[in-house]
C-alpha cells in the first residue's frame, strides 16, 4: 500500500511540475515573503541611529507641554555628551536632569527598536516573520493549489480515465494530498533558502549590528516557525479539497476556501464585539487558532499587543489549544473528503 | 459451462428519476468482439461506467473474469482497459507524457511500450505536441492507445470512431477485429449497427436501459430471417402457409411471397406446399441486415419485411 501511494505521489508530481500554475505561486510566495525582509532593511536604513530632539517650552518646567513661554529644541546626544549651548542660563538644573533622563529613555527604547529592526532582517530572525508571511500567503495559495489538483480532475474527466485503470480511489485522493503537504513544505524550505540568502545580502548592506543585546530569537526559533507554518497550511488543504470533492469543481474550491479565510475575520470581529458570548465560540474558528498557533511561544511577551481585528493576542487561545482545533479540522473536513471521494459516481458516466 | 469475462445478474442504476439501466443481465463470453448496441440514452455508458467501478449500481451485481466484484474491481481492471466517452485526458501535456502518467499509477510498463502503441495508432509524429492540439480523431487514436496500455485481456471501447473521418473509421475497425483474436475479448459500444455487424460475433442490444436481445449475431439474424418465394399460386400458399401457425408471418412483395421461416425448416414448408399441390418455382433466402433486425426489436421499424433484402 506504501509503494502504491508512493508511486501515485511520484506520478502526481509528474503532472503537477509540468503546469505553470505551482511555479507562478510559489514566486508569488517567495516575492511577498521577501518584501518582509526587504521592507524591514530599508524601514532599519531609514530609522535615525539617536534618540532625537526633545521640545521645551520655557514656562510650564515639563518638557513638551504647551507653555507661554519660548520654546526650545533639544538634541539628546548633545544634551547626554553635556554639550549643551542653547538652553537659557537661568534655567532650573532639575529641569535640565529631568530632560536627561528622558533623553537617556528615549536613547535606550531607540537602540532597541533599531536591534529588533536588524534582527528583523538578518539571520536567524528574519526567518520567524518570513515564515509568519509565507503561511498568511501560503493558506490562499494552498487552498487555490489544493482545489485546482483535486477540481481539475473533474472539469477535464480525467478522473474517469485515472480510475479506469484500477487506481484506488482513496490512494489517489491521499497521493493528491500527500503531495500538496509535500509541496508546501517544499515551498516553506524555499522561502527559507531565499530568505536566508537575503538576509545575509541585506546584513551585509546595512553594516554592522547595533549595538547591545540582540532579541531572542535562535536558530530553533527559526525551524519552529517553518514547522508552524506548514502545520498552519494543512486545514486549508482539507478544506480546498473537501469542498472541490462535494462540488466536483475547483472554482467552487477555490471560491469557498478563500471566502471563508476571508469571512471568518470580519465575521468574528463583528459578531465578538455584538455578542459577548461569541467569544467562546471565536476560540473554535480556523482563522483565530491558526494565529494562536503562530504566535506559539512569542505570546508570553506580546501579551498586550493586538493582531489582526484589533484582538488582543492575551485573549487568543493558547497554543495546544490551537493545535488541537487545527488537527481537528484538518481531520474531519479531509476523512469526509475521502468519504464523499470513495463513494460519489464520477460525473460524465450518467445517460447514454 | 461457457467461460464468461463479464456477467452482470439484474443490473440497475437509477439517477434520480430516471432508470438508466434496467435488470440487466448481460453475458459476455471470452475472446472475440461483443458489440454493445443501442440508442443514445439506452444506458450503454451506464453500463459500461459500471462495469470500470467509476458508477454504483443501484441492484444487481456484476462478475468481471468470473469473481464477484462486489465494488472492489481494482484487481479486475488491471486486466482491463478502456474508453469511455470521449477519452479525457491531461490538455497541457503531450499525448507521449499522458501515456507515460497512465502507465507509471499502473506501477508497470515501459517507455517502449508507449511508442509502439503511439505507433499502432499512428500519432508518432504528433507525439510530443499537447493533447490540447489534438482533433478529435487523434483523440480517439490516443484514447485506443490508453486502453491498450498493459496489454489488457477485455477491452471496453465506448463509441471508439466517434470523430474519426471514413478511413479512420475503417482502420479503427479493422483493428477492433484484429484485437479480438487471440484470446482477447473486446466489448465495442456503438450505436452504429453497420460498425457492429462488420466486427461483432456477439451482440447484446439496450433499448431504454433493458436487454432486447443477446447472442451470436449469425443466430440472432437466422432468427428473423426467411425465404421470398414464388409459387404456382400465390394465393393458396399464402393461406397454406398462414394456417401452419409456424410460418404465420407471411406478406405479398409483388409476385412473391416473403415468409418468416428459420431457414432450417424451408424443407418442411415446401413439402406442405406440395402436399396442397402448390409448387415451389423459385426460393431464396431473405438475410435481415443487423439494422433492420435492431429495429425491428426495438420497437421502431415500420414495415420490417420492407427492410429485407435477398442475399
Amino acid at each position: 500500500m506504501i509503494t502504491s501511494l508512493a508511486n501515485l505521489v511520484r506520478w502526481e508530481w509528474f503532472k503537477l511540475g509540468r503546469r505553470w500554475m505551482p511555479w507562478i505561486l510559489l514566486a508569488m510566495l517567495l516575492l511577498l515573503s521577501q518584501l518582509f525582509v526587504w521592507g524591514g532593511f530599508f524601514s532599519y536604513r531609514n530609522m535615525p541611529a539617536t534618540a532625537g530632539d526633545i521640545a521645551l517650552t520655557l514656562g510650564t518646567g515639563v518638557p513638551g507641554e504647551r507653555g507661554t513661554g519660548t520654546v526650545v529644541r533639544v538634541t539628546c546626544n548633545d544634551l547626554l555628551a553635556g554639550q549643551v549651548t542653547d538652553l537659557p542660563k537661568d534655567i532650573d538644573p532639575g529641569l535640565v536632569e529631568q530632560l536627561r533622563q528622558r533623553c537617556k529613555q528615549a536613547a535606550e527604547q531607540q537602540e532597541t527598536r533599531l536591534r529588533e529592526a536588524y534582527a528583523s532582517f538578518t539571520l536567524p530572525g528574519s526567518i520567524p516573520g518570513a515564515m509568519g508571511v509565507a503561511q498568511s500567503i501560503g493558506l490562499i495559495l494552498i487552498a487555490i493549489l489544493a482545489a485546482s489538483i483535486v477540481g481539475t480532475e473533474y472539469g477535464w474527466g480525467t478522473l474517469r480515465t485515472v480510475l479506469a485503470r484500477g487506481t484506488v480511489r482513496w490512494q489517489y485522493l491521499a497521493a493528491k494530498l500527500a503531495l500538496l503537504m509535500l509541496v508546501a513544505a517544499a515551498a516553506l524550505l524555499v522561502v527559507l533558502a531565499v530568505t536566508g540568502i537575503s538576509s545575509l545580502a541585506a546584513g551585509a548592506l546595512a553594516g554592522g549590528a547595533p549595538s547591545g543585546t540582540a532579541p531572542a530569537v535562535g536558530w530553533a526559533d527559526a525551524f519552529a516557525a517553518l514547522g508552524r507554518a506548514w502545520v498552519a497550511l494543512l486545514p486549508y488543504v482539507a478544506l480546498a479539497a473537501f469542498i472541490t470533492v462535494l462540488t466536483r469543481s475547483s472554482a467552487a474550491g477555490m471560491a469557498v476556501a478563500l471566502g471563508y479565510f476571508f469571512a471568518e475575520q470580519i465575521a468574528v470581529s463583528i459578531l465578538i464585539s455584538v455578542f459577548d458570548w461569541f467569544g467562546t465560540v471565536a476560540d473554535y474558528v480556523l482563522g483565530r487558532n491558526i494565529t494562536a498557533w503562530m504566535l506559539g511561544s512569542q505570546r508570553d511577551g506580546l501579551g498586550g499587543a493586538t493582531v489582526g481585528a484589533g484582538v488582543r493576542i492575551g485573549e487568543y487561545p493558547g497554543e495546544l489549544h490551537g493545535l488541537l482545533v487545527l488537527v481537528a479540522y484538518t481531520l474531519v473536513l479531509a476523512g469526509v473528503a475521502f468519504w464523499l471521494f470513495q463513494r460519489k459516481d464520477i460525473p460524465g458516466a450518467s445517460g447514454g | 459451462m461457457q467461460d464468461l469475462v463479464i456477467e452482470t445478474q439484474t443490473l440497475s442504476k437509477r439517477f434520480g428519476r430516471i432508470l438508466a439501466v434496467d435488470s440487466l443481465s448481460l453475458q459476455v463470453p471470452r475472446g472475440g468482439v461483443f458489440g454493445l448496441l443501442g440508442p443514445n440514452g439506452s444506458g450503454k455508458t451506464t453500463t459500461l461506467s459500471i462495469l470500470l467501478g467509476l458508477v454504483r449500481p443501484t441492484a444487481g451485481s456484476v462478475r468481471l473474469f468470473g469473481r464477484d466484484v462486489n465494488g472492489s474491481h481494482q484487481e479486475a481492471l488491471r486486466r482491463m482497459g478502456a474508453i469511455v466517452e470521449t477519452p479525457a485526458f491531461y490538455p497541457y501535456l503531450s499525448g507521449r507524457a499522458n501515456l507515460r502518467f497512465f502507465q507509471g499509477i499502473s506501477g508497470h510498463g515501459s517507455m517502449k511500450e508507449v511508442d509502439r502503441l503511439l505507433s499502432m495508432v499512428k500519432l508518432s509524429e504528433r507525439a510530443n505536441s499537447r493533447f490540447s492540439t489534438y482533433s478529435l480523431g487523434m483523440k480517439q487514436r490516443l484514447g485506443i492507445a490508453y486502453a491498450l496500455l498493459g496489454e489488457p485481456e477485455l477491452l471496453l471501447l465506448d463509441e471508439p470512431t466517434n470523430g474519426l473521418d471514413p478511413a479512420g473509421m475503417a482502420e479503427v475497425r479493422d483493428l477492433v477485429r484484429e484485437l479480438g483474436t487471440g484470446g482477447r475479448t473486446v466489448v465495442l459500444s456503438s450505436h452504429l449497427l453497420h460498425e457492429v455487424e462488420q466486427v461483432c460475433d456477439n451482440v447484446a442490444i439496450l433499448s431504454k436501459g433493458r436487454l432486447i436481445a443477446q447472442g451470436r449475431v449469425k443466430d440472432l439474424l437466422a432468427q428473423r430471417g426467411g425465404v421470398r418465394l414464388k409459387t404456382t399460386d400465390d394465393g393458396k400458399a399464402e393461406g397454406v402457409l398462414k394456417a401452419t401457425g409456424w410460418a404465420a408471418n407471411v406478406s405479398r412483395d409483388g409476385d412473391h411471397l416473403n415468409v418468416a421461416v428459420p431457414p432450417e425448416r424451408s424443407w418442411q414448408l415446401t413439402k406442405l406446399l406440395a402436399e396442397h399441390s402448390v409448387f415451389v418455382a423459385e426460393m431464396v433466402p431473405l438475410q435481415v441486415s443487423l439494422e433492420s433486425y435492431f429495429l425491428e426489436v426495438t420497437g421502431e421499424e415500420n414495415g420490417s419485411a420492407a427492410n429485407r433484402r435477398p442475399s
